[in-house]
């Protein structure tokens, strides 16, 4: 529990990555947690070879909304779409450090990701 | 006066370790813990007289049976209600789904008015919404002011306006522990329009005050049995023998158990009133552990539960608004020559950390709290909260588990460098 709450993701808080909106994004979409409020957007920009050229986001949630949408921004820039799509919930609790989430943070934690792989779909229909 | 720290010995899981901490449970509006006297009701129940009931002539079933009426009463007496003016439901969803189905389905039509108000729980709310298509009845609502109370000087003005049958409201809040002025709305409902119907949700108020039904004069009383220290899966619904009687107020589950004599076309119900809204075998055993947490309640005294909720309510309060973080929502302050109108629990907002966060750093500390919207979602909308923290409280809660949730957020304050 503790390793939640580790300094590196209170800095991450208070610095997040990626956190604006984009001009001009080819794809936007929000993932909201009604159980506690925590709202998400994501704008993405992708480049012809199918990779996620640029991602913002913009909202507000709990510490691990907030935190794992922040390192997941980081980490899919570059990356190609399919691979974002594969992404599971085990990816991010590497990704934010932690076993295993508990039951009842799982939606905290998978909401930004929600978010980042609707706003690809919405760009394939 | 019981001692709190005394009683904690009667509910077994209360000895258990959280996160390497005792657990200091303050949920109880969520859910309440169980006594073992409601823990070995049931078991006892399944071990010695598990039968099914009125439909054998055999010992156990006679035995069964006798267990089931017996325990009925008694949670009928709880209440102050005769035992056929009793219900057995699930909980207070169940119960109100009751009203809606039973009474308001066959009476309300367009241009009739519900009225309820903006801090019901999700399940005196839904109900009523989904009614309202079905009947096209209107919902109107009588607001709540920033301290958390209701507008209750609207109320007369709402009358004059809308043709009001029924009012739905909670008798205490689960998020703002407001205790709500029905004794006032039910006067005023009477005077205005005798033949408004006044259902009082009571699944917050059951746990903590001495309650009498026929004095409250509301129609409807639903109440969960969970949440006052009795086993999940059942809570009932209290409804005045009289509707009963007249039949205005209807069966709405049909089947075996309620009939009087079934032919292949048409039924006719029991006349029994405790039989006619049973339909299908009922849950004994959950009967039988609620009996024994009212009487482990009756035993303690609800005047002296009430006291005791009061003490905490107010020491809880003492101790958060030292807390600069901390801010209070629902009624902090008592009213000019009126004690302090809340009731079970207290909810807050802690500036700069996401409710749930603050629970979770709480949990660590062994400090269980509910964090969310509490199921009223339309009063954290209107009152732009995200997400608030909730102590709720229950008999075997003390001073010193207050000063645990206290300590706990100093926790929150360091982690988050506040
Ligand atoms: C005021 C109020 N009404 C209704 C309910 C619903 O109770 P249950 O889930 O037991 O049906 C609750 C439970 O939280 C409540 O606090």
């Amino acid at each position: 529990m503790s390793d939640l709450y580790q300094a590196v993701l209170l800095d991450e808080l208070r610095h997040p990555q990626h956190k604006q909106s984009l001009p001009d994004p080819d794809s936007v979409a929000r993932a909201v947690n009604v159980s506690c409020g925590d709202d998400l957007t994501v704008y993405l920009k992708f480049s012809s070879d199918q990779t996620i050229l640029d991602i913002g986001w913009q909202g507000n949630g709990c510490a691990i909304a907030q935190v794992t949408m922040s390192l997941l921004s980081a980490h899919i820039q570059g990356k190609r779409v399919k691979d974002v799509m594969a992404l599971t919930q085990s990816d991010l609790e590497s990704l934010i450090g932690i076993k295993q989430i508990s039951l009842g943070r799982v939606k905290c934690l998978m909401l930004g990701l929600e978010a980042v792989q609707r706003a690809i779909q919405k760009t394939k229909k | 006066m019981f001692n709190p720290e005394e009683l904690k010995q009667d509910f077994p899981i209360l000895s258990r370790q959280i996160n390497g901490q005792s657990l200091v449970y303050l949920d109880n509006a969520a859910t309440s813990q169980k006594p073992q006297v409601v823990i070995d009701a049931i078991s006892h129940y399944y071990q010695t007289s598990n039968a099914n009931v009125h439909r054998g002539v055999h010992a156990l079933s006679d035995e069964s049976t006798k267990l089931w009426e017996t325990s009925r009463a008694t949670i009928a007496t709880f209440f102050g209600a005769n035992p056929g003016e009793l219900i057995l439901t699930r909980n207070t969803t169940e119960a109100i789904n009751g009203v809606a189905y039973g009474w308001a389905d066959h009476h309300l039509s367009a241009s009739d008015v519900i009225l309820t108000t903006p801090m019901e729980h999700h399940s005196d709310l839904v109900v009523w919404q989904q009614v309202c298509q079905r009947t096209g009845a209107e919902l109107r609502f009588l607001e709540v002011d920033e301290t958390g109370r209701l507008k209750i000087e609207q109320l007369e003005e709402i009358f004059a306006h809308s043709d009001i049958k029924l009012i739905s409201l909670g008798l205490v809040s689960n998020t703002l522990g407001t205790r709500n002025p029905v004794e006032k709305i039910v006067k005023i409902a009477r005077k205005l329009r005798p033949e408004v119907k006044i259902l009082l949700d009571g699944a917050q108020a059951a746990p903590h005050l001495p309650l009498d039904f026929h004095e409250l004069d509301c129609d409807f009383f639903a109440f969960s049995g969970h949440k006052m220290l009795g086993p999940m899966g059942i809570g009932g619904l209290l409804v005045k023998q009289d509707l009963l009687e007249s039949k205005a107020f209807q069966p709405w589950l049909f089947g075996g158990g309620m009939i009087a004599t079934v032919e292949r076309e048409k039924t006719e119900f029991a006349e029994d009133l405790a039989d006619r809204f049973t339909a299908g075998t009922p849950d004994v055993a959950s009967t039988v552990g609620l009996a024994a947490a009212c009487r482990y309640l009756q035993q303690l005294g609800m005047k002296e539960v009430a006291q005791h909720d009061q003490e905490l309510v107010q020491y809880a309060l003492e101790k958060l608004t030292q807390i600069s973080e901390v801010t209070l929502i629902g009624p902090v302050y008592a009213l000019p020559a009126q004690p302090l109108d809340r009731v079970g629990s207290v909810a807050f907002i802690y500036q700069g950390v996401h409710a749930h966060d603050v629970a979770q750093i709480l949990d660590s500390q062994g400090v269980a709290v509910r964090s969310g919207h509490h199921c009223t979602m339309p009063l954290h909308t209107q009152f732009n909260w995200q997400a608030t923290v909730r102590a709720s409280f229950q008999v075997y809660n003390s001073q010193a588990d207050i000063d645990k949730l206290v300590a706990a957020l100093a926790k929150v304050k360091a982690v988050f460098g506040i």
